[in-house]
């Protein structure tokens, strides 16, 4: 007992360690030369210098599309997989092991999928709604699997009822399956926006790094954790500017996670009463 | 009414119920026997709720209103409207009250909407809810008890005017009092509307049912054992196992 507490402690530590290494490191340094003035300027010297308004319009544009075409269409798979191809047990398999497969999908393949289609394709070239699309096509697998795991479990009687009175989908949808897995909804929404926050990789061919404000949907734009790639990666003497932009990243998704949070909260309580 | 001929189930390669045949009649109808003897599953048969199972393969006939449901393609959403079904665990809708029966009546389609709340009014009176939810209405129905809730699918069921009403264990999750009171309103139901009720509760059966069918199972397959009136089945069961469940589940 005493020696399986301790492993865990042992093994907890260094991790605890290196969690406040990072945080302690990106405010310390991070916080110095924040003013206001930067969250509502441009980036100037490929970000070396100059504010991040423009990224940080990007980035909110991008999460917020990302959620609202990734929502309805896991829903909607979701919906399909419980509804019709459960009927059949291998169909059923051979989709869900397609969903884990493609969860685990490294999200370059994603950006060079997107690029191809997205951009070149249906000509969106690179823009901010290719990005959103293609984080849409990256989280769809995971989201409409938290969904359907959830649907799965439900009283069988939820789908009699909806049956024996004839229930539309669109009423089925909206009275029963949306109120009960409110959770469910959250935990993918959640998972949406954060996926969309820390990604790299699939957005560089999609929505591409243009440090200026977006003029549409169409036009290109860079998010922040670009924005910290970039400093940090391509651009000698970014470091300083890159730990400025972690820092601001950690407030932003903190702010983004207390709003969920309460807004959650608020309609779940609301919801259950 | 509805007549079922040889009518055969099987989920996949599970066969359920063999050889099933049946003459319904007005009045309450209650179908006993042990678990697993297929009694949901022939109660889901007569509006092709089975079909939501996967798998589910049939044959014969279900002949209701001259018509073979079982191999009826359109309307069958009609027909479950036509014959109404209360499950046995009680699943109001995560709405209001007033939502849960405004459902029905938007499905139903035949009902303007200013005349919505005397409908609902009327309902919840005749399954006598409406004295305990009429300052909630707008509440959520999840609040309501085991009883109420189920009373609140009975009316719900009722909205849709059916014209046979069918209960799978209705009162198997509740209080004495809440099942002799959806006793009392099935035996008003029944007046007009023909019942079927699934029940597990003998004395109940006794206490309600005109006709009664005892299922049993034969090698893993379910079967009808034993029918007729149900004072005569009870009185003098024709059938060896009918005698022994009859006087097993009396206890
Ligand atoms: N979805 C299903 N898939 C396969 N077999 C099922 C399913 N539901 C019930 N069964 C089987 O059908 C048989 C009859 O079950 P059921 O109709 O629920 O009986 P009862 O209501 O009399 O307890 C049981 O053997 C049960 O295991
Ligand atoms: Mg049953």
């Amino acid at each position: 007992m005493n020696i399986k507490k301790n492993l865990i402690v042992l093994i907890s530590f260094p991790i605890l360690i290196l969690f406040f290494m990072m945080i302690s490191n990106i405010i310390l340094e991070g916080h110095a030369g924040l003013s206001w003035n930067y969250f509502v300027t441009e980036a100037s010297h490929a970000g070396r210098s100059g504010g991040i308004a423009p990224i940080i319009v990007s980035t909110t544009i991008i999460v917020i599309l990302t959620l609202l075409i990734s929502t309805p269409f896991s829903f909607c798979s979701a919906l399909i997989l419980t509804l019709v191809i459960s009927k059949n047990r291998y169909l059923l398999s051979l989709f869900e092991i397609s969903l884990t497969l493609l969860s685990g999908l490294p999200s370059v393949v994603f950006g060079l999928f997107g690029s191809a289609f997205f951009g070149k394709t249906l000509g969106f070239g690179y823009s901010l709604i290719s990005g959103a699309l293609t984080l849409s096509c990256m989280v769809l697998p995971f989201y409409t699997k938290i969904l359907h795991d959830n649907f799965k479990i439900l009283p069988r009687e939820y789908f009699l009822s909806g049956k024996a009175l004839d229930l539309s989908l669109y009423q089925f949808a909206k009275n029963i399956l949306i109120p009960l897995n409110l959770y469910a909804i959250a935990a993918g929404a959640i998972f949406s926006i954060s996926r969309a926050l820390g990604e790299t990789a699939a957005l560089i061919f999609t929505s591409g790094y243009v440090d200026r404000y977006p003029h549409s949907l169409l036009d290109s734009g860079r998010t922040l954790s670009i924005h910290i790639y970039d400093l940090a990666l391509n651009i000698p003497g970014g470091d300083q500017a890159a730990l400025k932009a972690s820092f601001v990243f950690l407030l932003l998704s903190l702010t983004i996670n207390f709003i969920l949070s309460v807004v959650l909260k608020n309609t779940l309580l609301r919801g259950l009463q | 009414m509805i007549q079922v001929k040889n009518y055969y189930l099987s989920f996949g390669k599970k066969k359920i119920l063999n050889d099933i045949n049946y003459q319904f009649q007005a009045g309450i109808t209650a179908i006993v026997g042990p678990s697993g003897s297929g009694k949901s599953s022939f109660v889901l048969s007569l509006n092709r709720l089975t079909d939501l199972y996967s798998n589910t393969r049939y044959s014969g006939e279900i002949l209701f209103e001259d018509n073979n449901i079982l191999i009826q393609k359109k309307n069958l959403g009609k027909i479950r409207h036509a014959i109404g079904t209360v499950f046995q665990k009680p699943t109001p809708f995560p709405v209001s009250i007033y939502k849960n029966l405004e459902l029905s009546l938007i499905e139903l389609g035949t009902v303007e909407k200013k005349n919505y709340l005397e409908k609902i009014k009327e309902v919840l009176k005749k399954v006598s809810l409406w004295e305990d939810v009429q300052d909630n209405l707008h509440k959520s129905a999840l609040k309501l008890s085991g009883g109420q809730q189920q009373k609140l699918c009975i009316a719900r069921t009722l909205l849709l005017n059916p014209k046979i009403l069918i209960l799978d264990e209705p009162c198997s999750s509740l209080d004495p009092i809440s099942t002799l009171q959806i006793e009392e309103l099935l035996i008003q139901i029944a007046k007009l509307t023909p019942v079927i009720i699934v029940t597990h509760n003998l004395k109940q059966a006794k206490r309600i049912a005109e006709h009664l069918i005892v299922f049993g199972i034969h090698e893993g397959v379910g079967s009808i054992i034993e029918k007729g009136r149900s004072e005569e089945v009870f009185l003098a069961p024709k059938h060896h196992f009918t005698k022994t469940y009859l006087e097993y589940e009396a206890f």
